[in-house]
């Protein structure tokens, strides 16, 4: 008996070891990620100091051209975007960035249900934050919510890495393919999705709105509210759609403290297939486009002069 | 309560210390504590389903003595009979009952008559198809004189609910595992360490492999209409180690959990895919549930004492029951026919001599073949994917997120070089390895890996549904 929890014993102590020596080893790797998507959430969580702060998924990463808004606004913006992630990963990056300053201009991108999809299988999603479990305490509350164990699974520095090694190795080999690093966040795509002969169609829905998700988008956007950044949510548009009406643009429709522009309806967009790379995300020239209506927008509900000429195009 | 769980790294070493320590003076006193660890594992998941093991134990138990009792042989085959029907009653309501009702109804309307009859909302219990074979080889056994009954209720009923092996096997044979429960067990060492590292390797193969390449699996399988022949080629291939890793994986930390309460429990599994013909291949794929149809269903039939004819026959009959046994679903009733055809065949063809490598691959390809009936929803849907598979003009390979399948090649090669040097250099084993450095080294690589590319998302094991 003596024998096994001796060996037991000596076991634990050379796995803890190496656990702690690759943790060490791997969060060398991790901050001085080149680029890709790892660099991108570091320097959100813990460097950023921009201005003007995008926050969103794949459609925020996409979608919003920074140097756009630098040109017009006059101000420096980043660009938080990831893609697969939702509430909580906007949150978390939140959090990283109020802990240290508070920019003057939020944009959260959102989708037109997204307040109806519930929680759950969006904090699994948040498993790619957990290499920055021990840098960013302020974000715990977020990973916490993973899984009921995930406190005492972290307590394995190596299982703060789990399954991120193929994103994480990846720009030290290949760079730019999560977008290149002098676009301040910005993930740029490339190709003309095909052109649909039929017109747009229109999407309305009524889901019930999910309360833990409406709950913490009403903690994010106090968050920033409280001290002092100006919010403005804005809808994407999609190729081939037309949004009436959602319960989730309903609500946001009649939030206080926030700004909200709509692009899901506006036809320069949702019938120009040169824009979209598919159906939901806009390619290098639309997200240009887009970036210079989405500026020229907060300009006129800023009451600044914009240089642009052409405004929103709502299809009725 | 899964063994993939934080709930189980806290309830074993608990259980074990108890065993061990707090109960090792009396045997009664351990094997009441087996009794209640073994219902706590499996009231975790839904305690109302431990009054139908706990039913089970008392009819079987009961049966058993008066089988011994009863001379008369009407009698005693009523006995046998009364267990039967409360084993496979309680099996048919809850796996098979909405099944027969819709076969039913799907068939009267076939014929122009529509009848309704409504299916009932039931939960399968998990385990029943596993815990009701084990219990029937006990009564049945003692009908046949092969097994004395017990008189030690306490050691039937872990016996009955033995919780290394209580949800998903190795189907265990009474004559095996019940004399185990009469003896005073040792803490040996050398049975522990080996259990430990069974475990290791079982989670491995769960956690890394398993787990990895469902979530390629499911994303094909879940999507059949956006992906080319080729990509469903490569899921179902992914999909026949998944499910090898998936049940491996479970029977060997079962047994590893087995040996750690100084129990041996039987071989599940022994590197199928290495297999040269059909016939090796059911002899190293799901061994307890193979043998046991073997005999209980198959030489009852007659196995091949009557016959060419008779012989195939039993054997086709005894694969479309196993089929049945795997899940209420045409699907599983094609997949038996088709592995007892297979057998057929190869039977009436004899052996060819090809290379062994041509062998294998060729074995393992039919075997996946059938792979997708198992799979895939319904029958209309795997004949879908099989005419997606052979007429596809597509040779898109869907590769996903490419992190997800590049870990899990990655894992599919280590799995390959650990079952190649278990199955030709069997000396040369990284875990019984002589050289203590080379053992510490690849118990500590197979942990950190775990760690490192597991997959935490307590996911079932796929034969729990059975």
């Amino acid at each position: 008996m003596k024998n096994l929890f001796k060996k037991i014993l000596l076991l634990i102590i050379i796995l803890i070891t190496i656990d702690f020596c690759v943790g060490l080893i791997l969060n060398v790797v991790l901050v001085n990620s080149p680029d890709g998507r790892y660099f991108k959430a570091e320097y959100s969580l813990g460097r950023s100091t921009e201005d003007i702060i995008v926050f969103g998924s794949s459609r925020a990463e996409t979608n919003y051209a920074p140097y756009i808004f630098e040109d017009s606004l006059k101000l420096t913006c980043w660009n938080t975007g990831r893609g697969g992630q939702t509430l909580p990963f906007w949150y978390a990056m939140e959090q990283g960035i109020l802990s240290r300053y508070t920019p003057k201009i939020a944009i959260v991108n959102v989708e037109r249900d997204f307040l109806s999809d519930d929680l759950s299988f969006s904090y699994e999603h948040s498993g790619f934050l957990r290499p920055f479990y021990y840098n960013h305490p302020e974000i715990r509350t977020v990973i916490n919510k993973i899984s009921k164990f995930e406190r005492l699974l972290l307590l394995s520095k190596t299982y703060a890495y789990n399954s991120s090694f193929y994103y994480l190795f990846r720009p030290y080999l290949i760079k730019g393919l999560d977008g290149d690093r002098e676009d301040n966040g910005w993930k740029t795509k490339h190709g003309i999705i095909q052109k649909s002969e039929s017109e747009p169609q229109k999407y309305k829905t009524n889901f019930k709105l999910s309360q833990n998700t409406l709950e913490l988008f009403e903690i994010f956007i106090n968050d920033l509210t409280n001290k002092g950044c100006k919010v403005y949510v804005v809808v994407s548009p999609n190729y081939g759609h037309f949004v009436e009406s959602t319960a989730t643009i309903n609500h946001i429709k009649a939030m206080k403290d926030i700004k909200f522009i709509n692009f899901s309806n506006d036809s320069l967009f949702i019938r120009n297939n040169e824009y979209f790379k598919d159906n939901n995300h806009l390619n290098v020239n639309g997200a240009i486009e887009f970036s210079k209506h989405v500026s020229n927008e907060i300009l006129k509900l800023e009451n600044k002069v914009s240089t642009l000429k052409q405004t929103k195009n709502i299809v009725q | 309560m899964l063994f993939n769980s934080i709930d189980f790294a806290i309830f074993l070493p608990i259980v074990f210390l108890l065993y061990w320590f707090a109960t090792n003076k009396n045997l009664k006193l351990q094997n009441l504590l087996i009794v209640f660890a073994s219902y706590l594992f499996y009231g975790w998941w839904d305690w109302r389903f431990l009054f139908l093991i706990l039913f089970s134990t008392i009819i079987d138990y009961s049966v058993g003595i008066r089988l011994k009792k009863n001379e008369y042989k009407s009698k005693r085959k009523g006995l046998l009979w009364t267990s039967i029907l409360v084993n496979l009653g309680f099996l048919g309501f809850f796996k098979y009952y909405n099944f027969f009702l819709d076969s039913f109804v799907t068939a009267f309307s076939f014929f122009g008559t529509e009848i309704q009859l409504n299916s009932l909302n039931i939960i399968l219990p998990v385990g029943i198809s596993f815990y009701t074979f084990q219990t029937l080889s006990y009564t049945i056994d003692i009908y046949k004189g092969k097994l004395e009954p017990t008189k030690d209720f306490i050691a039937f009923s872990a016996f009955v609910s033995f919780f290394p092996q209580l949800v998903a096997g190795p189907i265990e044979r009474a004559t095996n595992l019940l004399p185990q429960f009469y003896i005073k067990r040792k803490f040996e060492y050398e049975n522990i360490s080996k259990g430990l590292k069974m475990m290791l390797w079982g989670f491995f193969m769960k956690l890394v492999v398993a787990d990895r390449l469902s979530l390629y699996v499911e994303s094909v399988y879940g999507n059949i209409d956006m992906h080319s022949g080729i990509s469903l080629m490569m899921a179902t291939a992914f999909f026949a180690i998944q499910i090898y890793c998936d049940f491996g994986g479970y029977s060997l930390i079962a047994i590893g959990c087995a040996k750690l309460f100084g129990f041996s429990l039987m071989q599940n599994f022994n590197r199928p895919y290495l297999s040269l013909s059909f016939k090796e291949f059911w002899s190293r794929w799901h061994i307890s549930l193979s043998t046991w149809f073997r005999d209980y269903l198959y030489i009852p039939l007659g196995g091949n004492r009557k016959g060419k004819i008779r012989t195939n026959t039993n054997l086709l009959v005894t694969f479309i029951v196993s089929g049945l046994w795997h899940g209420a679903n045409w699907t599983f009733i094609i997949w038996g026919a088709l592995h007892g055809l297979y057998l057929v065949i190869e039977k009436i063809l004899g052996n060819f001599r090809i290379p062994k490598i041509l062998n294998i691959i060729f074995i393992f390809s039919l075997t996946n073949f059938a792979w997708i009936f198992f799979r895939a929803s319904s029958v209309e849907e795997s004949f879908k994917i099989i005419r997606l598979i052979f007429t596809s003009s597509n040779f898109d390979l869907y590769i996903g997120d490419k992190g997800i399948f590049s870990f899990s090649i990655l894992a599919l090669l280590i799995l390959f070089i650990n079952d190649f040097i278990s199955e030709y250099y069997p000396k040369l084993k990284l875990f019984e390895n002589k050289s203590i450095f080379v053992r510490y080294l690849s118990i500590t690589f197979i942990i950190i890996y775990i760690i490192a590319f597991g997959v935490f998302d307590n996911s079932q094991f796929i034969y729990f549904q059975f």
